[in-house]
């Protein structure tokens, strides 16, 4: 069972969102790559910030995993909340979209694009659900 | 959360976000935009959270928190209300002839989306969802 946030966490996620017909309906058109960005909390055994990363592409992700600093300050879209914010949307604790009014889940892009996909970005969401997951807090 | 309009701290999310969605869409859309007397505040419901706008002369002013003086205030949940600026429009409500759009006007019989002046302030709601569609 992979770890959040590793690289293999983000592959398990990559083998989730292509095994949904949701997301492929609710992203036909996406283009653009999205960012993770996880904020360290040493005290939670999470000592440094992670990069995850997506590249999604009409309903499919072509790809993923963690990657360096650079790559994801690169990417279309980013997401980023300290490693507690992400456990609580992992666990369906925090709502990300309620999250992001309250400023608890930052987000970076083009937000008429972001809007326009709320469904598809909701999916997604649900999809961390579906990966079982060990939280480093937990082990 | 704090009452009125404006504040020197931090913006909330909702804040940050409207004021970022109503950026880009006057830079895509430089048409868009507010009457003098077009106050409207926002609320999601589920986040305790409301912004408000305003016409200024640099365009809009969007600033956290709810405004006393609005004409308007569009209360939902906070995907709701996403849903509401990403659904297509025609003539600046939402589209009855898409899904999207049904599903919304549907929203606001079944007051799952409340507007306050709805009726007697339809242009200030019209500039509204003009100004934040994401369309």
């Amino acid at each position: 069972m992979p770890t959040f946030p590793t690289d293999a966490w983000f592959q398990a996620f990559v083998v989730s969102i292509n095994g949904s017909e949701e997301y492929r309906a609710a992203a036909e058109d996406w283009e653009g790559d999205i960012a993770f960005l996880v904020q360290a909390e040493p005290d939670v055994h999470v000592p440094d910030d992670v990069w995850g990363y997506l590249d999604l592409w009409h309903g499919t992700c072509r790809g993923g995993g963690v990657v360096d600093p650079a790559m994801g300050e690169r990417a279309a879209f980013l997401l980023s909340a300290p490693y507690s914010r992400w456990k609580a949307i992992l666990l369906g604790e925090l709502d990300p979209i309620k999250g992001m009014m309250q400023g608890k889940l930052k987000v970076r892009g083009d937000l008429p694009t972001i809007v326009r996909y709320v469904r598809a970005a909701n999916e997604l969401v649900r999809l961390t659900g579906e990966v079982d997951t060990v939280f480093p807090d937990e082990g | 959360m704090n009452p009125g309009s404006g504040s020197v701290a931090e913006p909330s999310g909702i804040t940050e976000l409207i004021d970022g969605l109503v950026r880009q869409n006057l830079r895509r859309d430089p048409t868009r935009r507010l009457l003098p007397g077009d106050v409207v505040t926002i609320e999601a419901v589920d986040a305790d959270v409301a912004v408000s706008l305003r016409p200024s002369s640099g365009g809009v002013a969007v600033v956290d928190g709810r405004d006393p003086g609005a004409r308007v205030v569009v209360s939902a949940a906070s995907t709701t209300l996403l849903e509401l600026a990403g659904a297509p429009l025609r003539f600046g409500l939402p589209d009855a002839f898409t899904g999207d759009g049904r599903a919304l006007i549907a929203d606001l019989f079944t007051k799952r989306i409340r507007v306050r002046g709805l009726i007697r302030h339809l242009g200030t709601v019209r500039r509204l969802t003009m100004l934040l569609s994401a369309r």
